[in-house]
C-alpha cells in the first residue's frame, strides 16, 4: 500500500463516521421531539414536521412551544460546549480543560447570583425575568473573558493564564456563597435551580439571540482551527512558522468565551459535555486535526446532549430530571476512562 | 407508642406545677377543633401549653411551655424540653411574620420587639413601631443576630422550625437562656387548623378569651361560607403556579389550600397528588392540564399579564389566560415585598375562602369586595 492508499482508507472512515454521526443526530434530534411526558400521537407529530396545522391546540403547544426549542437549545448548547472544551483541551495542552476553565460559568453564576439574590437582600422586590437573568450572566461571563484577555496580553505562559482563570472563577464563587447566605429560601431556591441548567425555558427572542451567538462562536471555532493544529504541535514551533500565537490565543479565548457565555446565560451552567464529548470524538476520529475534530464536535455535542435531555425528560413520567445531573452522569465515565488511559495521570 | 404513654405519665407527674395533690386533680385539658399541633391544659395555678412534633419530619418530639403568674407558685425549673414563662410576657420576638397576625389579632403587637425580615411586615400597628424604631429586625435562619437578640432581653423567642437540621441555629439561641416556643402552624393540613393556633398564642398572652371569641367567629363565618360553596352544581378546574424555569411546583391533594379550593367549590386539576407536599412537575405536564383550566390561581408575584410574559411568554396561551381568569393574591402587598396572604391569611382562612367563592362563582357573592386577591389583567 502506498501511503496515498492509507490515505484514502482514513478518508474514507471519516466520511463515513460523519455520516453515521450525522444519522444519530437526526434520529435523536426527532426523538427528542417526540418523547416526552405528555403522549403526542404520531399524527399530529407527521402534521409538526410537515408544516400542517397540528388539530388538537396541547399538541400544538408543547411541539411547538415546548419540545421545539428545547430541542434546539439542546443543539446549541450540546455543539457549543463540546467545541469550547475542545479548543480549551488544545489551547491549555491539559486533557482535563473544559469550557468553564477560563471561569466563565463562576462569572456568570456571579451575574445570576447579584440579580436574583443581591437585589433581594437589599430588599428591592423586583420583577425577575428570563431575559434580565441571562443578560446578567452574559455581562458576568464577558467581564471575566475581559480580565482573562487583559492577563493573556501580557503574560506568555499558558499555565499562568491557566491559574488566572481558576482564580477569577473562585473570587466569583466566594462572593456568591456571600449572596448565598444573605438570602431567604424562595429567592434561593429559583438560583438552585438556575444552576441547574433548563433546556426548557429558552423561548422566543432568547432563541434568536442564543443561536446568533453560537453561530458567532461557531464560525470563530472553524476558521480558528487550522492555527490550532499548529499550535497543538508546540507554541514554539508555531512560533517559528510565523504564527501570531498570542492573536491565535486571544480569538479562541473569544470564541469560547462566547460559546460558553451563551449558554450558560440562557441554559444554565451544564457541565462535563465539554470535557468528555471532545475525548470521545478523538477517540472514534483518531486524529488531532482540528479542521476534522471541529465540526465532528459540533454534531457529537449535539447529539450527546439530545440523549441527556430525552433521558431527563423521563418520557412518560410527570416529573423531569435536571439536566445538569444527567450530563454529569453520562460525562463522568468518560473523564474518568480518559484519566485511567493517559499515563500521565494514572502512573500506570 | 410507649414513649407517649411515658410523656402523658410524666406530664400528670409534673402537672400541677406543684403544690398539693388537689390541685393535680382540678387540672383540665381544652380540647382542639381542628389543630393537631398542640394541647392545652390548665389548673388554677398555672396554664400548659404542649406543641408536637413542630418542624417537618419530626416524630416523638414534643414541647411543653408552662405559663405560671408567679415564681412563687413554681419551683419547676426549665429542662431540654420543658420550659417555664412567668406571666405576663411583655417582650417577644417573632421569626416568623405569620406569627405576628396572630399576635396583631389579640391586640398585643406591643410585646413584641423584635422580628425576623422587618421588611415583610403587614401589620399596620407593628409598622408604625417599627418607624419609631421600637422594633427591631433579629436576621434570619442561619443569619440569627445572636448578640443583638441576647441584648434585647426577650421573656420568649417564637419561633418555627423547617427542618431537623435548621432548628440547630434555634438551639444555639438556647445555649445562650433565651426561652424558645415552637409554633407549628405551617404543618396543619387544615385551614381552621392553622387559625386554631391563635388559641395557642392566646396562652402565651393571656388573652384567652379573645382568641377564643376571633376563632369562633372565624369558624362560623367560614362554614356558612362553606354551606353556600355546596350549593354550586358546576365547579371550575383550577391550576396553580408559576414554573421557576421549566421547573413547575404543584402542592399535592390534602395541602390546606387545595382544601380551601375544594370548600370553595373549586375543582384542583392536580388533586391526584398524594399527600401536601409539594410536587415538581414536568413543563409538558403542566402545560397540558393548563391547557384545560378555567381558572389560575397564585401565579408567583406577578401582579400584571406582563410580568407573566416576562417570565415566560408561553404561559399567555394559556385557556385561562385568554378568559381572563387569571388571579393572585397579593391585592394586599407591601412596598418592599411582603404579601399579606401568608401573614394575616393564616388567621383569616374565612377571607380567603369569600375571594376563592368570589372568583369561582361570582354570583353566589355579588356585593363581596377582594381581600386578598386581585385580577391579573
Amino acid at each position: 500500500m502506498t501511503p496515498k492508499g492509507s490515505k484514502n482508507i482514513g478518508k474514507n472512515r471519516i466520511v463515513t463516521l460523519f455520516i453515521g454521526l450525522f444519522g444519530l443526530f437526526i434520529l435523536f434530534a426527532i426523538l427528542d421531539l417526540l418523547l416526552g411526558s405528555v403522549k403526542i400521537p404520531f399524527i399530529h407529530f407527521i402534521d409538526f414536521i410537515l408544516g400542517n396545522d397540528i388539530k388538537d391546540p396541547v399538541a400544538r403547544q408543547i411541539l411547538v412551544n415546548f419540545r421545539l426549542p428545547k430541542t434546539i437549545a439542546a443543539v446549541l448548547a450540546g455543539s457549543a460546549l463540546a467545541v469550547s472544551g475542545l479548543q480549551m483541551q488544545t489551547i491549555f495542552r491539559n486533557p482535563l480543560a473544559g469550557p468553564y476553565v477560563l471561569g466563565i460559568s463562576s462569572g456568570a453564576s456571579l451575574g445570576v447570583a447579584l440579580v436574583v439574590l443581591g437585589l433581594s437582600a437589599f430588599s428591592i422586590p423586583i420583577w425577575v425575568s428570563q431575559l434580565s437573568i441571562a443578560t446578567a450572566a452574559l455581562i458576568g461571563s464577558m467581564l471575566v473573558l475581559l480580565l482573562i484577555l487583559a492577563v493573556s496580553v501580557r503574560i506568555k505562559d499558558i499555565l499562568t493564564i491557566l491559574i488566572m482563570g481558576m482564580m477569577f472563577g473562585s473570587a466569583a464563587s466566594a462572593v456568591v456563597s456571600i449572596l448565598q447566605y444573605f438570602s431567604n429560601e424562595s429567592v434561593l431556591r429559583s438560583f438552585v435551580i438556575w444552576t441547574m441548567g433548563s433546556l426548557g425555558s429558552v423561548t422566543g427572542i432568547q432563541i434568536w439571540f442564543f443561536s446568533l451567538l453560537t453561530f458567532l462562536g461557531l464560525s470563530m471555532a472553524i476558521i480558528l482551527a487550522r492555527p490550532l493544529n499548529v499550535i497543538f504541535l508546540g507554541e514554539n514551533y508555531a512560533r517559528n512558522l510565523g504564527l501570531n500565537v498570542g492573536l491565535v490565543r486571544f480569538l479562541v479565548f473569544l470564541s469560547t468565551s462566547l460559546l460558553a457565555g451563551a449558554t450558560t446565560a440562557f441554559c444554565g451552567p451544564i457541565g462535563f459535555i465539554g470535557i468528555a464529548v471532545p475525548h470521545v470524538v478523538k477517540m472514534l476520529f483518531k486524529t488531532s486535526n482540528h479542521t476534522i475534530l471541529i465540526p465532528a464536535s459540533v454534531i457529537a455535542g449535539a447529539v450527546v446532549l439530545l440523549i441527556c435531555d430525552i433521558i431527563s425528560q423521563l418520557p412518560g413520567a410527570n416529573y423531569t430530571l435536571p439536566i445538569n445531573s444527567i450530563a454529569a452522569l453520562m460525562g463522568i465515565p468518560v473523564v474518568i476512562y480518559v484519566v485511567i488511559k493517559n499515563k500521565r495521570f494514572s502512573g500506570v | 407508642m410507649i414513649i407517649r404513654i411515658c410523656y402523658i405519665v410524666l406530664i400528670f407527674t409534673f402537672f400541677g406545677c406543684y403544690g398539693n395533690r388537689n390541685e393535680i386533680a382540678s387540672q383540665k385539658a381544652l380540647t382542639n377543633e381542628y389543630a393537631k399541633g398542640f394541647a392545652i391544659q390548665y389548673n388554677d395555678s398555672c396554664t400548659k401549653l404542649t406543641v408536637y412534633n413542630p418542624w417537618q419530619g419530626a416524630k416523638n418530639i414534643d414541647y411543653n411551655y408552662f405559663f405560671v403568674d408567679s415564681p412563687k407558685h413554681f419551683h419547676f425549673k426549665s429542662k431540654d424540653n420543658t420550659e417555664v414563662f412567668y406571666a405576663p410576657i411583655k417582650r417577644l420576638i417573632c421569626l416568623s411574620t405569620t406569627h405576628i397576625a396572630y399576635i396583631d389579632e389579640l391586640k398585643e403587637t406591643s410585646t413584641i420587639i423584635g422580628v425576623s425580615g422587618i421588611s415583610f411586615v403587614n401589620s399596620k400597628s407593628l409598622i408604625s413601631r417599627i418607624e419609631k424604631g421600637e422594633v427591631l429586625d433579629v436576621g434570619y435562619d442561619q443569619n440569627l443576630n445572636y448578640e443583638l437578640i441576647v441584648s434585647l432581653k426577650p421573656d420568649a423567642v417564637i419561633c418555627y422550625g423547617v427542618g431537623a437540621e435548621s432548628v440547630g441555629y434555634l438551639f444555639k439561641l438556647k445555649e445562650l437562656g433565651i426561652k424558645l416556643i415552637f409554633i407549628g402552624d405551617y404543618l396543619e393540613n387544615n385551614p381552621l387548623g392553622k387559625a386554631e393556633w391563635i388559641k395557642a398564642f392566646g396562652v402565651i398572652l393571656k388573652a384567652k378569651d379573645r382568641s377564643d371569641s376571633v376563632f369562633n367567629s372565624i369558624k362560623y363565618e367560614y362554614y356558612n361560607a362553606v354551606k353556600l360553596a355546596q350549593t354550586v352544581k358546576t365547579k371550575p378546574r383550577v391550576f396553580l403556579n408559576l414554573p421557576y424555569k421549566d421547573s413547575w411546583y404543584f402542592p399535592g391533594g390534602s395541602n390546606y389550600f387545595v382544601k380551601m379550593i375544594e370548600d370553595a367549590g373549586g375543582d384542583y386539576l392536580f388533586k391526584f397528588l398524594d399527600g401536601s407536599k409539594s410536587y415538581t412537575i414536568s413543563y409538558e405536564k403542566a402545560i397540558e392540564t393548563g391547557m384545560n383550566a378555567d381558572i389560575w390561581l397564585n401565579p408567583g408575584a406577578a401582579s400584571t399579564l406582563e410580568d407573566i410574559k416576562q417570565s415566560d411568554e408561553r404561559l399567555l396561551s394559556l385557556i385561562p389566560v385568554k378568559n381572563g381568569q387569571v388571579y393572585n393574591n397579593n391585592l394586599r402587598s407591601t412596598s418592599t415585598g411582603g404579601n399579606d396572604f401568608w401573614e394575616s391569611g393564616v388567621v383569616h382562612p374565612n377571607l380567603i375562602l369569600k375571594d376563592l367563592i368570589y372568583i369561582f362563582h361570582p354570583e353566589l357573592l355579588p356585593e363581596h369586595k377582594f381581600y386578598y386577591y386581585r385580577k391579573i389583567e
